[in-house]
């Protein structure tokens, strides 16, 4: 029971990561950026390319730490980018035209891939000593705790910086009342970036995460991206907590229902979609979103 | 000084403010009342620049800050400007702390020294903010919010303070409270004041001069005590 415990958090650490960025970015303007998942699959290319560049000519983890830098940096810049150019001007448009904007931003993004890189998908091949270490009845590879701990350090330091700092309460004020944070001084254009640059550059680590295990490839970005958007809206979209819990929640769900409940492993993802549905029917705004009833 | 000259505000086709004149002096209490739908609050919207403007200008201390032909002055830089307002229904950030409110008042100051000096008098001026300060905002009353809305307007020591139906939804006793805090205000401070209010006997005479706005246009302004006397504002505004 314990390790499907550990194996689901595993998974659901990354889900958790990618869910910060769409429930980042839906605080501050309401909409959902469809394009996250993608803007996350470029930068964990960028790191591909970056690490295998590199890796003959330095020691591996050096190579490895400056590739998820160049990741990170990509996605962070990637999503500034889109920002700009594909949401700001629809700013005040009714609440559909972004929406549609950002699923045309992620069909270019695939398709741009799928022309620069390949459709073949590749891997990262790190030489990494990844024999399981037995911890009594606990069995933990060390990918298993590469990503456990960057993820848990990651979603520590939002949360320290949301919570304390001034930029991060300037961020939670914009997303409660944007024009009486402007009133005060915010400058919420701004406050926008941060939260593009914050979670593109989180989903870029969760990308690199789990291509580690498995592989790079154009559409990285779309299962785990629907996931992830699944993961903030059952946790509460918006909620900066309800993403962590929704996100690790899913992926606790997902491994008890291949191994506890029986699924069929080709049918695990229904787990999520279940799991959306039932949320969606007992408590629409998500385990700790606000109960407050948005005019639509 | 605030001199709100010959503006005109559309929304839409509709056009909701007409050639509106207004002048707030220094170290004055300015009310300006009218019906609901007279433009009260779109004429606080457009001084700050969350409703643009298709005619006139908006000067501050002589310098213009909302124009259609200058560059304007942005929103998120008024409250440097020295001109803060008190949104109608307070606009409190309701999930963050009392603490954390008045901290976001003061987002635009960065001497720590400064803002923690104005915290203190805050919480001298409020004592029930100071009682509450680990509080959600959200959780307090409506008198209470309001103080903390006009508190935490004051963190950044505007040298004007728009205040946007200040008494809405207030018990009365709890209205006397807030006006009494606003006239302690702009006597102590010489903060000038521009009162948006429906309840006109409470605004007139909590305040030196009044503006009356009727369909999005001035139609008379005077001192305070002579609109009180006036029969027609009594036969409008003060019930007979």
């Amino acid at each position: 029971m314990l390790q499907h415990l550990l194996n689901g958090l595993t998974v659901g650490s990354i889900y958790a990561l990618v869910a910060l960025g769409y429930t980042l970015v839906y605080g501050i303007l309401k909409f959902i950026n469809f394009a996250h998942g993608d803007v996350l699959m470029i930068g964990t290319y960028v790191a591909l390319m970056v690490f295998k560049g590199l890796k003959s000519f330095i020691e591996i983890p050096f190579a490895f730490g400056i590739a998820v830098l160049a990741g990170m940096l990509s996605s962070a810049l990637l999503g500034v980018v889109i920002e700009r150019l594909a949401y700001r001007p629809l700013r005040h448009a009714p609440r559909l035209a972004p929406l549609i904007s950002a699923i045309g931003v992620s069909v270019i993004l695939s398709n741009s891939a799928a022309l620069i890189f390949g459709t073949k998908s590749q891997r990262f091949d790190m030489p990494f000593n990844n024999t399981p270490i037995h911890c009594g009845s606990l069995v933990v590879t060390p990918y298993q705790g590469l990503i456990l701990i960057t993820a848990f350090v990651m979603m520590a330091l939002l949360h320290v910086f949301i919570k304390t700092t001034r930029t991060g309460k300037a961020m939670r004020a914009s997303s409660e009342n944007p024009l009486v944070a402007e009133l005060m001084g915010v400058d919420t254009d701004r406050m926008i970036r941060f939260t593009f640059i914050w979670g593109s550059a989180l989903g870029a680590i969760a990308g690199i995460l789990v291509s580690l295990d498995y592989k790079v490839y154009p559409t990285l970005g779309s299962l785990i991206g629907l996931k992830a958007f699944i993961a903030a809206v059952v946790g509460g979209i918006g909620n900066i907590s309800g993403a962590m819990l929704g996100g690790l929640l899913l992926g606790v769900l997902e491994t008890y229902g291949v191994a506890v409940l029986g699924i069929p492993v080709g049918y695990k993802d229904t787990v999520a979609f279940v799991l959306l549905i039932i949320i969606l029917l007992v408590r629409p705004s998500g385990l700790l979103g606000s109960n407050k009833r948005d005019k639509v | 000084m605030l001199l709100v000259k010959h503006i005109t505000v559309h929304y839409g086709q509709r056009q909701v403010l007409t050639d509106v004149t207004l002048l707030v002096k220094p170290k004055e209490i300015v009310s300006l009342i009218g019906a609901n739908g007279a433009g009260k609050t779109t004429l606080l919207r457009a001084i700050t620049g969350l409703t643009p403007l298709s005619a006139g200008d908006v000067l501050f201390d002589d310098v213009p800050i909302r124009s259609v032909t200058f560059e304007q002055v942005p929103t998120c830089r008024m409250i440097e400007k020295g001109i803060g307002l008190v949104p109608e229904g307070r606009g409190l950030f309701s999930d963050m702390t009392v603490l954390e409110n008045l901290e976001m008042g003061a987002y635009s100051v960065r001497d720590k020294q400064a803002i923690h000096l104005q915290k203190k008098k805050m919480f001298d001026r409020f004592p029930i903010l100071f009682e509450r300060r680990e509080q959600k905002a959200g959780a307090m009353s409506g008198g209470e919010q309001q103080m903390l809305a006009i508190a935490r307007t004051l963190m950044a020591r505007p040298k004007l303070l728009l205040l946007d139906e200040p008494g809405l939804g207030l018990s009365p006793l709890m209205v006397k409270q807030v006006m009494d805090i606003i006239l302690d205000i702009n006597k102590e401070d010489g903060v000038m004041v521009l009162l948006v209010e429906q309840n006109a006997r409470l605004a007139l005479r909590h305040s030196h001069r009044g503006y009356v706005l009727e369909n999005g246009k001035v139609v008379l302004s005077d001192e305070s005590t002579l609109l009180l006397k006036n029969p027609n504002i009594q036969k409008a505004y003060l019930g007979g």
